[in-house]
């Protein structure tokens, strides 16, 4: 609709005729034209912009559906929206915006909220905005993903009205336990179409040559030697044996991709699948920079709204709003003690802004042993915001905590480790800082969620599936264990092992050999 | 529009309810719902927490937080502590607060309990009236324009006037028309609608002697909560009386009735020959639906045991009473105990079975009854006291 006249680059859309909504009022309209502009000038690079007002009702609907307007029919949605209205009757939480990756990004917002808060959502999903646009995790995202999501929604209908809701609603069921079983680089693949009309199905493998310059062909013999030739020859011969044999060459962790390709499905079923594992690679990168991505956010709306004084806009007077923009930030990242991943995000980055401001880094800084020197640091360098805009383009979750979680972070955090005991009380356990970032790093490896590969797909030589789980200290939650591999062997058609440890560090095998969970046979091995 | 979320949430209240209906089942076939009696007219029972399950990790017991703690604080003492993904407690579910009707229901077929049927009575609680029948006289004002304009009609296709073209008055060309006649005419008129008594007295009597335990007096507390319960669903009013004996009996309340211990003597027949006596004024059985629970451990004065049953036979016949049922919790040994007779009368045939049924709670061969041993015996029990006629003989 009405483009923005501020700016180029970047526009404002209001209001979509597509999503349930309420109107904009005119107020908002201008000041959100001004936090866009505010957002562009201060150096955010964002998608088309779609702010849209819902009702409790509305936003719990398109929250419970992971913020898009359509969905696939499944009851685990209902289960969610049902989860946000309960909480939001018993006064528990409150849903204040949602933003999606996609182009143009939409912003939904809570319509009781202030002017304010309004404002101070919209500068906030502006950030998010710009790090969908500019991390690379998620530069191979679909920005298209509104409208694939729909498709996807009718297609499923479509089998749901050919092969019954219930039968495809439990094959769903099944499918949606495994969704987190993808490998995110998967992303990055090009996607191999598979002509079906050719009958040979083999793929044939060539022996790696290093290249050589053409005018110098005579070199060949000196680059590609002979020892270099047998060992890739032989390489070539292995793998063709393994397949054979059909052994995998190496653990694969996309398991959901490997049993859309392989599993004994039906072609409704497959693209069922196929469905469902685009949607999880969509997912994956948001998993994967939940703190940064929240971080970024956070200090984008402080920047804007505090540091560059637009919590005065359309109040009394310029910084009438500040006391109560400060309150809603509280309620966002928690207290002083919030261990809130969303507070780890933004503390992390507010603390690479001061340092790389004040020049705390590089080799002499690291070096320095001298607290009173390094208490009064300051070669003002200036260099903050660049540095910040370097993190947010080219770090996840794991390489922040591990590159920017330092030393003097964590003390002057006051982080601790603590530990439970079997009679139910929990103790600080020390202050040592190689644990604590330890602990902090494992909670986000993967996303936060334990590495299953699949070692072999034809385990025992009868068609069995063996995963086994990269154990690094946490064992896995035993009941949804039991209940995955039901849903995996429901999928595969035979078998599941899944060979773990458990608390003491003991090798564990799951043994899967039929549809209840309660006959799923744990194994020690020894 | 309609909304989408709709259609998903209606599904998973599906998913919701197939959970309910196996966690009722267990409830019920494990006999816990004998020891939940609802808050105002609620049963809470809690489902397992419905999730998709996924690979998580569980609680390792360790975590980082923050604040000015120094090593060795303790910072929680509860059980739970700060779980880090969901689904960590084994306890954490739904709690669904349902009606005892819905729960009734449930156990009506899981214990196979017929519908209770009122004795056919002449006494009627109410007769209404209900305009639903027409009459070929009455007052105009109750007149069936309708029907009347039918009648005529029929009447006048009969002696072929119908086509005829009439003048009327106020139409300047001869139309049809329909014109009743008196005998055309036709009238609402009401019916009487007779609606049977549905008054019920539930006569709870025990033994009061000193072997009735604290025990003893709780499972005739939670027997009878369900008794209660179940004939309450059929009758409009439920009167309650409460008889105690020892080797005289008397009126007594709720709360003396399920605490009240005292070690006297033990005459059986004293608390039928009592209740008996509330049938002549108080509670005429031709107007009442009448049952009768009897709970006792058993003992009784040997002399006594032929009074109980000939009063039994004589002030307790099928048309009279409904049911009597006859408990006996935890006996010392079957043999000369008071089901012992009253089973031996039965199959003499000198008692009616239809009316008069018995059953007993025991204990296991050694050491104490076992809880849940005691919530089956005694669902056991209710269902051989209310149940089908066939397991009246237990």
């Amino acid at each position: 609709m009405a483009s923005s006249k501020f700016f180029h680059g970047s526009s404002l859309l209001i209001g979509d005729n597509t999503v349930p909504g309420v109107k904009l009022p005119k107020e908002l309209r201008e000041h959100a034209q001004t936090i866009l502009k505010a957002c562009h000038d201060w150096g955010l690079d964002f998608y088309p912009t779609v702010v849209q007002l819902l009702t409790y009702d509305e936003i719990s609907e398109v929250a419970a559906y992971g913020g898009f307007p359509v969905r696939y029919p499944h009851w685990s949605f209902g289960m969610q929206y049902e989860e946000l209205q309960r909480g939001y009757e018993f006064g528990a939480h409150k849903i204040y915006e949602m933003v999606i990756n996609a182009s143009p990004c939409y912003i939904y917002c809570l319509d009781s909220n202030t002017l304010l808060d309004h404002l101070t959502v919209i500068a906030h999903a502006t950030g998010h905005n710009d790090f969908f646009k500019n991390n690379v995790f998620f530069s191979a995202t679909d920005t298209n993903m509104l409208n694939n999501m729909a498709n996807h929604a009718s297609r499923i209908k479509k089998y749901m009205t050919r092969w019954g809701k219930e039968k495809v609603t439990e094959f769903l069921d099944y499918l949606l336990r495994i969704d987190t079983l993808v490998d995110g680089a998967a992303a990055w693949h090009t996607k191999v179409v598979r002509d079906k009309n050719i009958a040979d199905k083999r793929n044939y493998r060539f022996p790696r040559r290093l290249r050589v310059d053409p005018d110098r062909l005579y070199m060949d013999d000196y680059i590609n030697t002979k020892d270099f030739k047998d060992r890739e020859n032989d390489k070539v011969k292995e793998r063709d044996i393994a397949d054979e044999l059909g052994f995998l060459m190496e653990p694969v962790k996309d398991v959901l991709g490997f049993l859309r390709d392989n599993a004994p499905l039906k072609p409704w079923q497959q693209d069922i699948m196929s469905m469902i594992y685009d949607e999880s690679l969509y997912f994956y990168p948001q998993r994967q920079t939940k703190v940064l991505n929240e971080g970024w956010a956070s200090l984008t709306d402080s920047v804007i709204m505090a540091e560059q004084g637009f919590v005065g806009l359309g109040q009394k007077t310029h910084d009438s709003g500040i006391v109560e923009y400060a309150t809603h930030k509280m309620g966002v990242l928690g207290g002083k003690y919030s261990t809130n991943p969303y507070k780890l995000g933004f503390n992390l980055l507010s603390d690479i802004r001061d340092r790389w401001n004040k020049g705390r880094f590089g080799p002499e800084w690291e070096e320095c042993r001298d607290s009173a020197k390094k208490e009064s640091w300051d070669t003002g360098a200036m260099l903050g915001k660049d540095k910040v805009f370097e993190v947010r383009k080219y770090y996840d979750d794991l390489t922040l905590i591990h590159e920017f979680f330092t030393e003097d972070f964590c003390r002057e955090q006051e982080y601790f480790e603590w530990r439970r005991y079997a009679d139910g009380e929990t103790m600080v356990e020390s202050h040592d800082y190689p644990k604590i970032k330890r602990l902090l790093m494992a909670r986000h490896v993967n996303g936060g969620l334990p590495d299953i590969r699949l070692t072999e797909h034809n385990y025992r030589g009868k068609g069995y599936l063996m995963l086994e789980h990269n154990f690094e200290g946490r064992p896995l939650y035993e009941p949804y264990v039991r209940d995955v591999m039901v849903g995996i062997r429901f999928i595969w058609g035979n078998d599941v092992f899944l060979s773990t440890k458990g608390h003491d560090g003991t090798e564990i095998i799951f043994e899967c050999s039929d549809n209840d969970p309660q006959n799923v046979r744990v194994r020690a091995r020894k | 529009m309609p909304r989408r979320i709709e259609e998903d949430h209606k599904d998973f209240i599906d998913v919701v309810s197939g959970r309910l209906r196996k966690a009722l089942k267990k409830f019920i076939k494990s006999g816990q719902i004998v020891r939940s009696r609802g808050k105002r007219g609620k049963i809470s029972i809690t489902i397992p927490k419905i999730d998709i399950p996924q690979i998580l990790y569980g609680d390792g017991g360790k975590g980082v937080g923050r604040g000015p703690g120094k090593d060795g604080d303790v910072i929680d003492k509860g059980k739970k502590g700060k779980g880090n993904q969901a689904g960590q407690d084994e306890g954490e579910g739904i709690t669904v607060n349902l009606d005892l009707d819905t729960v009734l229901k449930f156990m009506q077929d899981e214990l196979e309990l017929p519908n209770l049927k009122p004795k056919v009575s002449e006494t009627f609680d109410e007769i209404k009236i209900k305009y639903n029948n027409i009459s070929l006289v009455g007052p105009e004002s109750l007149r069936h324009n309708r029907r009347t304009f039918i009648e005529a009609l029929k009447r006048q296709c009969a002696e072929g006037t119908a086509n005829e073209m009439r003048v009327v008055p106020g139409q300047k060309i001869p139309v049809r028309s329909i014109t009743p006649i008196k005998r055309d005419k036709r009238y609402r008129q009401f019916r009487e609608i007779r609606i049977p008594s549905s008054n019920a007295l539930v006569v709870y009597a025990r033994d009061g002697s000193g072997s009735m335990d604290e025990q003893k007096c709780e499972i005739v507390s939670d027997m009878a909560w369900w008794i209660d319960v179940w004939i309450r669903k059929f009758y409009k009013r439920v009167d309650r009386l409460y008889v105690w004996h020892d080797s005289q009996a008397m009126e007594v309340d709720e709360e003396k009735f399920y605490n009240y211990r005292y070690g006297g003597g033990t005459t059986c027949s004293s608390a039928l020959k009592f209740i008996a006596k509330q049938f002549e004024n108080r509670y005429p059985p031709q107007k009442w639906n009448i049952y009768v629970f009897y709970f006792t451990d058993g003992d009784n004065w040997s002399d006594d045991n032929a009074a109980f049953i000939s009063t039994l036979r004589e002030s307790f016949p099928e048309k009279d009473v409904n049911l009597v049922g006859i408990t006996q919790i935890l006996p010392y040994n079957y043999s000369n105990s008071v089901k012992y007779f009253v089973d031996t009368a039965l199959g003499r045939g000198e008692l009616d079975k239809n009316n008069v049924r018995t059953t007993e709670i025991v204990q296991p061969g050694q050491g104490q009854l076992s809880e849940e041993d005691r919530n089956q015996q005694i669902l056991e029990s209710i269902k051989r006291l209310m149940g089908k006629e066939t397991s009246s003989n237990g």
